[in-house]
């Protein structure tokens, strides 16, 4: 591989050069998210936001790939990793028990939709296209383990005929050279119809009326040397929303119609406002495939945080072993050392901070009774000068809110102490850190745990933030100085990832003026509803939401004809959607109804002193959405806040 | 390589006052009846070509063929709207009584938004018949994006080629007012999410899963701040050997420099391009970025041809003359035998801004190629 000095700038499994520096750099944590039949089971969607690693973990399955698994079992480096894969079936102790042939499905396929083929015609291309490659594939991925060459030892494999198992143009049995020269004249044939500048004739292939390849697969008509290949086949698509709809369709009824043993795993973009009929439609329902969404899986089960320490400890060892001892070996330590705001160094900026928020919690409660006893209890309180400033910051909130309800209630009793340990709760400390930083400028975007979170569980977010950090690291190991960051420098270099991330905006994407303009909108409504001197929604909101009944408004065809503003809003919402700017959950439920929240990309939350975690949001009309979308966001008047 | 190979070695360029000098003559020694085809843009430049020819005069018609084309509602273009209704305007009082506009209409997003320009104008076109009555074909890049003046001149070639071996010989013209200074102040923006193959050269073939094994070079024509595309080109490609091309000799003579300043990071850094790799072209002639492309790729191809040959991506990143010798290239080489698999990678975009103080710009240079006809029928 060539000499990576910051092993974090090699983002995507496309990115890297060979099978072994992949699996130096793969963290395994994303196959805690797999079923465990998922080399046995039903079809399997695997969904997420670009960035996610759905290409990383199909690369995984490739032959190469777990080849070099087998190959590396004793080393340290694949040890854990070894051990998952044995458990889904994918390797056993010395051979690669699974084949997988991987078809990205932006190679190709959608151009075919665009040559104006008539439909049954272009689905017969489609699918013969389909099985050309993945028969390619069976006997690339056969050779591979065999630790053969592709495709010098053609010879060696050998296609046998199956009962249901016909494909046109090729007489079977057959060696592997004239099942490679079928596959390329299918290819040919389909490509010369894509590419040709002359109106086509309508010669060329006749194409299959099924997935054929996935039959011959199940038939166990792949031999080697005479024998049958015993192995699992697993078929993976990548990329699937680059096919036309119609093409997403007939590869869909394909797979599912024909229940085929073999294994199929499609991954696909999570796309909010269009791929709700998965497993919505009558023809694909829970029996007929698995749905693992990737950032619900990594929420749920809690796993993210492990699984990019992981990668990023992997990474930092990469470089280590390519600058020797002028890098650091290890990650997590270079944010981690110096990420406490208890140390020496912020003592006087805290006693500042706590001097000031006292004389105003003072202030609010001078002269009424009911607040004597938490300010004892407050003052009474032990811990560390950073514990006490947030202690009273929480205090100053819970009086602020307490003031408000009085005017409501009238009730003047005094507050007793367990009153105030019940509503002191983590979320009203969370809000009170919040809002010291905003006031004092102390740093609150710093430290692994917070890097995990901004990566919004989006692995190349994270794999890129966590870069930008390691290069001052590396910067400062030259130097021969300490690689460990301040918690103020990170907070630093996290920010102006957020400004690289949207300087180009507008010349990288579809409609980046408006998407900006949109999200700086959302951005200034959350800030202002999560700012409120009582903190309603502690420790503060980072989305937005509309019900999923306007959702609904939104992407239907009609209604958008009928108003252009409307198309102009679901085009813009697509475009951040794709762009990973903002994170949607469909059918949320809440107050007796079901919502789509739109998260903002947890990396958009420094710039307006957000919180990191999910669940809290504001919902919110979708016309008012799309003023924003046109006008920008006028801050909402304090009553309509709550 | 032989230069006798190449179809494009003896061509005919013009610029400047040899523009007016070739094309005064050419147009009154006899009747021409000429076809000029124009983008409908806000390029100030639209209609310099053809004000200029209607101004040598001659006999026969003079009829245009606008094309149109709508990047969406979204697109930045919109904000120089009335910019295009001025040069529409000008083109209108030009032909008046000369000749007659024909609308063509260009679909740029097919209804699931893939992009289709390049397709529909390429069927806008369909036979060679359309152009009977016609003795010379002025294709004016001016005001067209990339995406669509290279697949249409592709198509014009291929029909007029097939005519030709009829024994018919029309004239294809292209015709470009060329300024640098404006060049460098249209900003594409909104650019789309990957890049891809564009249609009328190889682009299904160099995706191929047969032929994956072959070796693919990568020859990006660099132009100033393109590096947005470059990443996205490289990752669509995916090269084995990047050979970049800068433009020397150059009006300005640092501007290879100032390309291999600008693109470091990603061409030495990241991809490790060897400098024995970089291939130099003049800048302002086309026919020589052609002539360059070509000993390069043949080279590659003859190299590599004992292990099965080689797949080539061409991107054309930088001016619109040097995208028309990366054109003819890539259809040369696609139509050779053996054929050779040549795409032209591409970052299509939603629109353009033009950007920087409206100071006083040089005066734009006009431009003529002839491509096919009567000058090549020997």
């Amino acid at each position: 591989m060539k000499d990576v000095r910051n092993p974090f700038r090699l983002q995507t499994a496309e990115s890297i050069d060979s099978d072994g520096d992949f699996l130096r750099l793969f963290g395994h944590g994303v196959l805690d998210l797999l079923p465990n039949d998922a080399l046995t089971g039903r079809p399997l969607f695997i969904r997420s936001a670009p960035g996610g690693g759905k290409t990383s973990l199909l690369k995984l399955f490739t032959p190469s790939v777990l080849q070099h698994v087998v190959a590396m079992k004793s080393s340290v480096d694949v040890k854990d990793l070894v051990i998952k894969l044995k458990s889904l079936g994918a390797v056993s102790d010395h051979d690669v028990s699974v084949l997988s042939i991987m078809l990205p499905c932006a190679r190709t396929f959608p151009s075919l939709a665009d040559v104006g083929l008539k439909g049954p015609r272009a689905k017969r291309l489609l699918l013969a296209l389909i099985d050309a490659r993945i028969i390619l594939g069976a006997l690339r991925g056969t050779l591979i383990v065999k630790r053969l060459r592709f495709p010098d030892d053609l010879h060696r494999v050998t296609l046998e005929s199956s009962p249901d198992g016909q494909i046109p143009g090729l007489l079977l049995p057959c060696d592997g050279r004239a099942v490679q020269q079928w596959a390329e004249t299918v290819e040919q044939g389909i490509c010369d119809i894509i590419d040709t500048l002359m109106p086509a004739d309508g010669t060329g292939p006749t194409g299959h009326d099924a997935l054929l390849s996935l039959r011959l697969l199940d038939a166990n008509s792949v031999y080697f040397d005479g024998k049958p290949v015993e192995t699992r086949w697993l078929v993976t698509f990548d990329d699937m929303q680059k096919l036309a709809v119609a093409q997403r369709a007939a590869l869909l009824e394909a797979v599912v119609e024909q229940r085929s043993r073999s294994t199929v795993w499609m991954a696909e973009r999570f796309e909010a406002l269009t791929t709700d009929e998965l497993l919505g439609s009558g023809a694909l329902n829970g029996r007929d495939g698995q749905v693992i969404a990737l950032e619900h899986e990594w929420k749920e089960k809690r796993r993210f945080d492990p699984a990019v320490r992981l990668i990023a400890d992997r990474r930092a060892r990469m470089a280590a072993d390519v600058a020797g001892a002028n890098a650091p070996d290890a990650f997590v330590p270079t944010i981690d050392a110096e990420a406490d705001l208890d140390a020496q160094t912020w003592h006087e900026k805290t006693q500042i901070a706590l001097d000031v928020v006292r004389g105003r919690v003072d202030s609010l409660a001078k002269g009424k009774n009911q607040y004597t006893e938490w300010l004892t209890v407050r003052a009474a309180t032990d811990g560390t000068l950073r514990e006490q400033l947030i202690a009273w910051r929480s205090l100053e909130i819970l009086i602020e809110r307490h003031s408000r309800k009085k005017q409501l209630s009238f009730a003047l009793e005094p507050l007793s102490r367990d009153e105030l340990h019940d509503k002191d709760g983590s979320d009203v400390r969370g809000a009170a850190d919040l809002f010291l930083s905003k006031e004092f400028g102390f740093p609150y975007y710093f430290g692994f745990s917070k890097l995990a979170s901004l990566a919004s569980y989006n692995i190349e977010q994270f794999i890129q933030l966590a870069g930008d950090l390691f290069e001052e690291s590396l910067a400062a190991a030259v130097m021969r100085r300490p690689p460990h960051l301040t918690p103020d420098r990170q907070e630093k270099i996290l920010r102006e990832a957020y400004n690289v991330r949207v300087r180009d905006l507008p010349r990288r994407a579809r409609n980046g003026r408006e998407v900006l303009r949109f999200i700086d909108a959302v951005g200034q409504f959350c800030q202002q509803v999560t700012h409120q001197p009582n903190a309603p929604y502690s420790p503060g909101i980072n989305g937005v939401a509309i019900s999923m009944q306007e959702r609904k408004t939104l992407i239907d065809p009609k209604e958008q004809e009928r108003n252009p503003a409307l198309k102009a809003f679901a085009e813009l919402l697509g475009t951040a959607l794709a762009n990973n700017f903002l994170h949607a959950e469909l059918d949320y439920k809440v107050k007796g109804n079901t919502f789509m929240l739109l998260y903002l990309n947890r990396l958009l939350c420094p710039r307006y002193q957000l919180p990191l975690g999910f669940g809290s949001f504001r919902e919110r009309p979708l016309r008012e959405l799309m003023t924003w979308a046109e006008k920008g966001f006028r801050p909402l008047k304090a009553e309509t806040l709550l | 390589m032989s230069q006798d190979l190449l179809r494009w070695r003896d061509y005919f360029l013009r610029a400047d006052e040899h523009f007016d000098g070739f094309w005064q003559p050419f147009l009154n020694e006899t009747r021409r009846d000429v076809l000029f085809v124009l983008g409908a843009g806000f390029d100030a430049r639209m209609c310099d070509g053809v004000d200029k020819l209607l101004s040598f005069g001659g006999e026969g018609a003079r009829d245009v063929a606008l094309l149109c084309f709508d990047e969406g509602a979204d697109s930045h273009s919109h904000s120089y709207v009335e910019q295009r209704e001025a040069n529409l305007e000008r083109l209108a009082q030009l032909v008046e009584g000369r000749g007659t506009i024909g609308r063509r209409t260009i679909a740029m997003f097919s209804d699931e938004g893939r992009r289709i320009g390049a397709r529909k104008i390429v069927e806008e076109f369909r036979s060679y018949a359309e152009f009977r009555c016609y003795t010379d074909i002025v294709v004016d890049i001016s005001a067209l994006p990339r995406g669509l003046y290279m697949p249409l001149l592709a198509k014009l070639i291929a029909l007029f080629d097939v005519e030709e071996n009829a024994g018919e010989h029309r004239n294809l013209h292209v015709i470009v007012s060329h300024s640098s200074a404006t060049d460098g102040s249209i900003v594409e923006e909104g650019l789309e999410e990957s890049a891809s193959y564009l249609f009328g050269f190889a682009a299904a073939s160099l995706e191929s899963d047969s032929t994956s094994s072959q070796p693919k070079i990568w020859i990006p024509v660099l132009g100033k701040r393109q590096k947005l595309q470059l990443e996205k080109i490289h990752s669509l490609v995916s090269p084995d050997e990047v050979c970049p091309l800068l433009p020397s000799p150059s009006q300005d003579p640092r501007e290879g420099d100032s390309l291999a300043i600008e693109y470091r990071d990603m061409l030495f850094d990241q991809l490790r391009v060897e400098p024995r790799n970089i291939i130099y072209a003049a800048e302002s002639n086309p026919f020589e970025v052609y002539r360059q492309l070509m000993r390069s790729i043949m080279h590659y191809q003859q190299a590599l041809g004992p292990l099965g040959g080689c797949k080539v991506a061409l991107s054309a990143m930088s001016s619109k003359l040097a995208s028309i010798g990366v054109m003819l290239a890539a259809y040369e080489l696609g139509r050779r035998d053996p054929k050779v698999v040549v795409g032209v990678a591409h970052v299509e975009s939603q629109g353009y801004r033009i950007e920087g103080a409206a100071g006083p710009c040089p005066a734009p240079t006009l431009f003529t190629m002839w491509l096919c006809g009567e000058c090549y029928a020997a």
